[in-house]
């Protein structure tokens, strides 16, 4: 079926015709009924919008219909598409400098749209503000002669040293013009911005410990002001290609920066959970570790999903076994010297309940000392149940604002810093397991020797 | 049965009705149709909601909290009386008083209720404005989006057709739309917004500017001397409406400060935040792809439009004056009722037809092909794309023998997923094979309800995974039953009571604010009405309350605005 049978009209380029048709149409194919015959419905009045009979003679009707489109409009308003699919993805209009919009009355504007303006939009309905008010007549007057300053303001930072250039206060005079401007001279400036931006910013070197701070303040200001981000991330009105990613990459890293100012600005607790749990399970620390990106995502995912009592539970469990190794794999290294200090006590103390067994049993002074020895074995294990959450927050969030200090702007500045944690050296992966057979026996000889003294191995 | 709108909005909630000539508001206890969004629990364990707890704010900071639909989706809460309540919780409270408003009214339940929420609010943020609703008791299957809202009320307002441009600042939220009205279709063109930009901040602006002139720290203030300041700094944006100037009076940390304030600090104050208004404008009307002279009218609504300072924007913006809505506060609910009336197919919206957007962009993360370490988004829903919207798009393995493609699905502008909020992810085995080789096919489907549908079709294997991205709970169900049982056992005072409670809380509120002679009045005054409500004395309780809140709107009338 065409676009045309769906929409129940004779091709047209009357859109007031099509509009009605639409509306027709709509009140049998409603929304919520049918999605399918609904979507099917909306892509054929795009189509019927944007279509334009064939040239009888080439270039003369597109002369008088629009002398200042681009070529690439002018295309697409000449050629019909052969369905809408294609028309969606039709190459979009490059983006064109503003400064070469030669001046119109403003009563002509549905002859001669906007660049940005896709060609499908006509005035509908009765003409209104056929003559605007004296107001709105002065600013028009006034309208190329704002937009030109602004680009002369443009050409001149354009032309300044890389020194100048990232001097925020030097912007004042193209940042001044930002409140003056109307809707569509911001449009057409902040294109200019976007371009100028992107090819004036250094490549941020990949593995530097931050980016460049007046630069990102500057971008931050400008895309505050004019909104950079929808141009950068819009492929029709950047080329695709290195400079428009470069763009990107610097907003995305004032966007992180910003995230980080406001997570500072949330102090300690920013870095925990409600419950004093981690935010980051140790498991994934390693990439997670001081990446915006990571923690939110975290936040979001142990809130939900409980992912932090789990988390708690696992590392409760070890410790029940292993509580000195707990502390060395869980980043919470006095709590492992601690727990391993008791666990070689105990050790020793059961050892020496050993020397006060006989063959009829073990005397007053050996039971002391297993029960002593079991006593600190449990001990142990106690404490580290109930403390190495609190030990492993306080390092994870110490190094996440460490990172967020020495250089949050770049994924590779934050590396070095969160990577130089005490258990991501290879030496405590050693230390674990030494631990853990440290934990082994002194937890197997206390509970031997006590079983034996109070004869309890029957 | 009834079929209600609700604006459950920063600081002011509202229900509309639908009814055969149109939405209707519902007042409140207090015969307001605003009913503040606040919530204060008494000394004697009963919760207040609405004026009462506005006005406790100040009196009882420890017990009262406001703003709350700030931590929508998120588990912060407030610790009241000793109870920790979630956001949830206390949207909840408001909900449930706003419900019992309505069903005092029509004397039935409600069977069908629509809430509003901003255009911005993420996936979570719109799962917990449903389980606040869950946990008040209303039976919620749609949301509105506000800009939404806003545009069906003025559509279905407006006799004339053609292109307009809706602007709502509210206390908390900034939301534009842009409606499209032809032969009986309200067409929403676009939708944009900032969830965190609104009257409340302008009047943390103010707070900030009177903290710096006398060089206190707001952050260091006692809760009550804060909640003083913020009361006042409201009062001087209001007055700063009207006049080119306020002054005020204010005791902090037991030191009285004055001074005056010009409609010209407050802009200056409040630059940034102008800033951030006109981004979501310039999208919403890029998004349409509309010259913005061919936009028939600007329409203003949301209490803060009243700023003087927003309207100058605006009309800088568009070199033309916008139109100032006659209700501005009552727009939303109105367009959650007239939604809540299309949802159910009432006979007086037969002829009308309206057609949505998706506010944001949805799409999967993929390798950037200009960086290979690095990642991009691929968008397959743009947004403002008219829903429902089914799209699908083809995706490859990128390294030689990879096992399974993983789809992680994003909501968000930006270019880099990062800056993105992550929706979920879908987990697809492929054969193994060179790079490039083995595909997916994938395809998203968003529906009328804000549901999002992901489909992934192994390529050669042509194996299928689904899953559907629909507005559950953050809650579990037992936690949802068990904070509903907990929730029901808080009761709210009489509705025949809210009325000498509310002027109760005033009354203590003035207290506070005031000094000398007045507040020995106040006091008087209120120690008379307490004996005569404990004495249960009907008429002289009528007669009194009624002088009682005739005072007080005398000494609130001249209060330091001199």
């Amino acid at each position: 079926m065409s676009p045309w049978d769906a929409l129940g009209v004779a091709p047209t380029t009357d859109v007031r015709a099509i509009l009605r048709a639409y509306a027709e149409k709509l009140r049998i194919t409603r929304p919520e009924d049918d999605p399918v015959a609904f979507q099917r419905l909306v892509e054929a009045r795009e189509f019927a919008l944007s279509w334009r009979p064939a040239p009888v003679e080439d270039g003369q009707e597109a002369k008088t219909r629009d002398d200042v489109a681009p070529p690439e409009a002018k295309r697409d308003a000449t050629e019909p598409e052969p369905s809408p699919e294609s028309s969606a993805r039709r190459p979009p209009p490059r983006w064109r400098a503003p400064t070469s919009t030669p001046s119109r009355p403003p009563d002509r504007r549905d002859e001669a749209p906007p660049r940005w303006r896709a060609p499908v939009a006509a005035p509908i309905g009765p003409e209104r503000n056929e003559t605007p008010p004296p107001a709105k007549a002065r600013e028009a007057a006034g309208d190329e002669g704002l937009l030109a300053t602004f680009g002369t303001r443009l050409a001149e930072r354009a032309a300044a040293t890389d020194a100048s250039f990232r001097d925020l206060a030097a912007w004042r005079t193209v940042l001044d013009l930002a409140d003056a401007l109307s809707l569509a001279e911001r449009e057409a400036a902040r294109g200019e911005l976007a371009a100028l931006l992107a090819e004036r910013l250094p490549e941020p070197a990949r593995d530097a410990q931050r980016l460049d701070s007046d630069l990102i303040a500057l971008v931050d200001r400008l895309d505050q002001d004019f909104d950079l981000v929808r141009v950068a991330n819009d492929a029709k009105r950047l080329p695709e290609g290195p400079r428009r990613a470069l763009l990107a990459d610097w907003l995305a890293a004032c966007a992180a920066e910003r995230a980080m100012a406001k997570r500072r600005a949330g102090g300690r607790r920013a870095y925990r959970l409600p419950t004093g749990l981690p935010l980051i399970p140790p498991a994934d620390r390693q990439p997670a570790l001081g990446r915006v990106d990571l923690i939110t995502i975290y936040e979001a995912e142990a809130r939900g999903q409980k992912l932090n009592l789990r988390l708690a539970w696992r590392g409760a469990w070890t410790a029940v076994f292993f509580p000195s190794a707990v502390g060395a794999a869980r980043d919470a290294p006095l709590l492992g010297l601690a727990a391993l200090g008791l666990e070689v006590c105990a050790f020793v103390v059961a050892l020496a309940a050993g020397d006060h067994f006989s063959e009829a049993g073990a005397d007053a002074v050996g039971r002391a000392e297993a029960a002593a020895a079991l006593a600190i074995v449990v001990g142990a294990r106690l404490a580290a149940i109930s403390l190495w959450p609190i030990f492993a927050v306080r390092r994870a969030s110490a190094r996440v604002r460490r990172a967020d200090r020495a250089g949050y702007s770049t994924a590779a500045g934050r590396r070095p810093i969160l990577s130089r944690r005490l258990n991501a050296h290879p030496f405590f992966g050693v230390l674990a397991v030494l631990a853990a057979s440290v934990d082994l026996l002194a937890g197997v000889t206390a509970l031997t020797i006590f079983l034996a003294a109070f004869d309890l191995a029957k | 049965m009834a079929i209600a709108g609700i604006d459950l909005g920063t600081t002011n909630s509202l229900i509309a009705l639908w009814t055969d000539s149109g939405p209707e508001l519902v007042e409140n206890a207090l015969g307001d149709t605003l009913t503040p969004s606040a919530v204060s629990i008494a000394e004697d364990g009963a919760v207040l909601v609405g004026r009462a707890a506005a006005d406790r704010l100040v009196t009882h900071p420890d017990r009262s909290v406001a703003s709350f639909k700030r931590w929508m989706g998120s588990s912060a809460g407030a610790r009241l009386a000793g109870r920790f309540y979630r956001a949830e919780e206390l949207s909840a409270l408001v909900l449930r008083s706003l419900k019992e408003d309505a069903e005092a009214r029509t004397g039935g339940a409600i069977a069908e209720a629509v809430i509003s929420v901003p255009a911005y609010f993420s996936d979570p943020q719109r799962k917990a404005t449903l389980d606040a609703a869950r946990l008040a008791g209303i039976a919620v299957e749609r949301l509105v989006n506000e800009p939404t809202a806003a545009a069906l009320a003025h559509g279905l307002d407006s006799v004339e057709e053609g292109r307009f441009l809706i602007l709502d600042l509210g206390g908390g939220t900034f939301d534009v739309s842009l409606l499209h009205k032809f032969e009986g279709v309200m067409e929403v063109r676009a939708s944009a917004g900032d969830a965190h930009l609104g009257g409340d901040d302008f009047r943390d602006a103010l707070v900030a500017l009177i903290a710096r002139r006398h060089d206190v720290d707001p952050d260091k203030l006692a809760r009550a001397d804060l909640a003083r300041l913020m009361r006042e700094a409201e009062r001087i944006k209001h007055a700063l409406s009207a006049q080119n100037s306020a002054a005020y009076e204010i005791a902090l940390a037991d030191e009285t400060r004055s001074g005056e304030i010009g409609r010209a600090d407050f802009e200056e104050a409040a630059q940034p935040l102008l800033r951030r208004l006109r981004a979501p404008i310039e999208r919403a009307v890029a998004d349409a792809r509309v010259d913005p002279q061919t936009i028939d009218q600007v329409v203003l609504v949301g209490g803060a439009t009243r700023m003087p300072m927003a309207r100058a924007l605006v009309a800088r913006l568009f070199g033309r004056f916008p139109l100032a809505h006659p209700r501005p506060d009552h727009v939303i609910a109105l367009g959650a009722a007239a939604q809540a009336g299309l949802k159910a197919r009432h006979a007086a919206l037969a002829d009308v037809v309206m057609t949505d957007v998706c506010p944001f962009t949805l799409g999967i993360s993929v390798r950037d092909p200009t960086a290979p370490d690095q990642r991009t988004m691929s968008p397959l829903i743009e947004r403002n794309a008219i829903v429902p919207i089914s799209r699908s798009g083809r995706y490859y393995t990128v390294a030689d023998n990879q096992a399974a493609i993983v789809i992680e699905v994003f909501q968000g502008e930006n270019l880099r997923p990062a800056q993105n909020i992550k929706i979920g992810e879908l987990r697809m085995p492929v054969p193994l094979a060179p790079a490039g080789r083995e595909g997916v096919e994938v395809r998203f489907t968003y529906d009328v309800n804000g549901a999002l549908e992901v489909e992934v079709l192994g390529e050669t294997s042509g194996q299928r995974e689904r899953r559907v991205f629909r507005n559950e709970a953050n809650l579990s169900a037992e936690e949802l039953d068990k904070r509903f049982l907990a929730l029901a056992e808080i009761k709210a005072p009489p509705r025949d009571q809210a009325e000498n409670r509310a002027l109760i809380a005033r009354a203590e509120r003035l207290y506070a604010e005031s000094l000398g002679a007045q507040r020995e009045h106040i006091k008087r005054l209120l120690s008379e009405f307490e004996i005569a409500l404990a004495n249960q004395q009907l008429r002289d309780v009528a007669t009194l309350r009624d002088r009682f809140a005739a005072d007080l709107d005398g000494f609130e009338r001249n209060w330091p605005t001199l």
